[in-house]
C-alpha cells in the first residue's frame, strides 16, 4: 500500500514539472500545437451550434423582458436614422471632394493597405480569469498572432493563440493588451490605451500616458492613432467617462467607456495588413 | 470502457456548455465552471489515481480555449482533484455538505493558483472574479455532486481503469 502511495506522488511531481515547463515554453510560440488544433476543429463544429442557439434563445428572452425599452429604442434609433441620413448626403460631398484634393496631391490611401476578414464568435474562452473570444476563421484565412480584431463600433482586440481555422482573440478589456491612440478633440497621440475593470467588474478601458497640458475632457472620443504599425489609424475605441491626474507620474489618465458591448457581438472583423511585414510589438 | 466513454462524453458536453452556456449567465462579471466542478465531485467520489487522470484531462480539454500558454489548467486541475480524492477518502462520501464546502475552497485555491501562474507569465488578471468564481461554483457543486455521486454508483461506473 506504502509503495502504491508513493509512486502516486512521485507520477504527481513528475506532471507538475512537465507541466511547468510545458507553460514556460508554450507561452511564446507563434501557432498552437497539431493536437490542440485538432482538438479545437473538432469541438467547435459542436460548439458553434450551441453558441448559436443559446445565443438566440437569450436574445428573443431578452426581447420578451424588455419590451418596452426596446420600444422606446426604436423611438430613438429612428430619430438618429434620420439625423445620421442628412450627415450621410453631406458626408457623401465631402468624401467626393476631400477624392479630387487627395488625387491633386497624390496622397497615398492609408486604409487600402489593410484588408477586413469577417470572422463569427463561436464561443468564450479564458474560464472568468482572462475575456476572450473563440472565432471561426484561422491561418488559413490568413489571420496571424497580435492581429487586431474590430467590429463596426469600434476595436474589439487583439489575437493571441491561431488554429488552422480557429482561432482566440483576447478583449480590450483585459489588462495585458495595449493600443496607442488619439484624442480625436485634441490631436494627443501620446497615449496608451489598456483594459480597465471598476468596482461592478463593468468591463472598461483606460487611456494613460498623456501629458498633464493635456485638454484632455469627458465625452471626448478616442481613436488608434497607427503609431507602431500594428493597428491602423482612425478606429474608434470608446469615449471618455472621467479624467484624473497623477501628478506624482506627471501624466493625466481617462476612464473611457468602448463603444463595444463586449457581452453582445456576434461577429468580429480581423485587420489583416497586405503588405506582409513582422508584426511585432 | 463504458465508464471511460461516459466520463469523456460528460467532460466534452460541460467543456462545450462551459464555452457557450455559462458566460450568458454572466452576474457580476463571474460565471462557473461545469468542467471543473465536475471533475472535482469525481474525484471526491474515486480514488486518487482516478482523480490525476480526470484532471489532466479536464485540465487539457480547458486549456485548448484558454490562450496561448498550455498547461495552466492542466497543472491546476490536476492538483486540485488530488487535494479532493484524498478528501473523500476522509469523509462519509453519501452526505453531501462536504463535498459541496470543499469544492468551494478548491476553487478559490485554483483561482489564486492560476492567478499567480498568469502573474509570473506576465498576464496580469483580475483577483476579485475569483472569489465570485468561487461561490458561483458551490451553487453548481449542489447538483453536480448529487449528479456525480449517484453516477458513480451505477454498476458500469465501479469497474477499474484497465490500463
Amino acid at each position: 500500500m506504502k509503495s502504491v502511495k508513493n509512486k502516486l506522488a512521485v507520477v504527481i511531481i513528475i506532471l507538475s514539472v512537465t507541466f511547468l515547463s510545458l507553460i514556460g515554453y508554450s507561452v511564446n510560440r507563434e501557432k498552437m500545437s497539431f493536437v490542440e488544433n485538432g482538438v479545437g476543429i473538432t469541438v467547435n463544429s459542436v460548439q458553434g451550434i450551441f453558441y448559436d442557439g443559446f445565443y438566440k434563445i437569450r436574445d428573443s428572452f431578452k426581447f420578451i423582458t424588455n419590451f418596452s425599452k426596446v420600444k422606446a429604442e426604436n423611438e430613438e434609433l429612428r430619430k438618429t436614422n434620420s439625423e445620421l441620413q442628412g450627415k450621410a448626403l453631406e458626408y457623401d460631398a465631402l468624401k467626393q471632394k476631400n477624392e479630387t484634393m487627395r488625387s491633386m496631391l497624390n496622397f497615398a490611401e492609408v486604409k487600402n493597405q489593410y484588408k477586413y476578414i469577417g470572422a463569427d464568435i463561436i464561443g468564450i474562452s479564458g474560464n472568468n480569469f482572462l475575456d476572450g473570444f473563440i472565432i471561426n476563421k484561422g491561418q488559413s484565412a490568413g489571420i496571424k498572432k497580435r492581429m487586431i480584431a474590430m467590429t463596426g463600433e469600434g476595436l474589439v482586440g487583439q489575437v493571441t493563440s491561431v488554429g488552422n481555422n480557429w482561432a482566440i482573440v483576447q478583449c480590450l478589456s483585459n489588462e495585458n493588451i495595449a493600443v496607442a491612440a488619439l484624442v480625436e478633440s485634441t490631436n494627443d497621440n501620446n497615449g496608451i490605451v489598456k483594459g480597465y475593470k471598476d468596482e461592478n467588474n463593468k468591463l472598461l478601458a483606460e487611456i494613460q500616458r498623456l501629458s498633464l497640458e493635456s485638454g484632455i475632457k469627458k465625452g471626448d472620443v478616442i481613436v488608434t492613432s497607427g503609431l507602431g504599425g500594428i493597428y491602423p489609424a482612425g478606429i474608434r475605441i470608446g469615449s471618455v467617462l472621467s479624467v484624473h491626474e497623477d501628478k506624482g507620474e506627471v501624466m493625466k489618465s481617462a476612464i473611457i467607456e468602448p463603444y463595444v458591448d463586449f457581452t453582445k457581438i456576434q461577429e468580429v472583423f480581423i485587420v489583416v495588413p497586405k503588405e506582409d511585414r513582422e508584426i511585432k510589438y | 470502457m463504458k465508464r471511460i466513454l461516459t466520463v469523456v462524453f460528460l467532460c466534452i458536453l460541460f467543456l462545450i456548455l462551459d464555452n457557450t452556456l455559462m458566460p450568458l449567465l454572466k452576474i457580476n462579471g463571474a460565471y462557473p465552471s461545469l468542467i471543473f466542478t465536475f471533475a472535482l465531485c469525481y474525484s471526491i467520489v474515486n480514488s486518487p489515481k482516478d482523480a490525476v487522470i480526470v484532471g489532466v484531462f479536464t485540465g487539457a480539454l480547458q486549456d485548448v480555449y484558454f490562450l496561448n500558454g498550455f498547461g495552466i489548467n492542466m497543472l491546476s486541475n490536476m492538483l486540485m482533484c488530488v487535494i479532493a480524492a484524498k478528501i473523500g477518502k476522509s469523509i462519509f462520501t453519501e452526505k453531501s455538505f462536504l463535498p459541496i464546502v470543499s469544492s468551494f475552497v478548491l476553487s478559490l485555491v485554483k483561482g489564486l493558483l492560476v492567478f499567480s501562474i498568469l502573474f509570473l507569465i506576465k498576464q496580469y488578471t483580475n483577483m476579485e472574479v475569483i472569489l465570485y468564481h468561487g461561490i458561483y461554483n458551490l451553487v453548481v457543486a449542489i447538483f453536480m455532486y448529487r449528479f456525480t455521486y449517484k453516477l458513480s454508483q451505477k454498476a458500469y461506473m465501479k469497474k477499474e481503469w484497465r490500463f
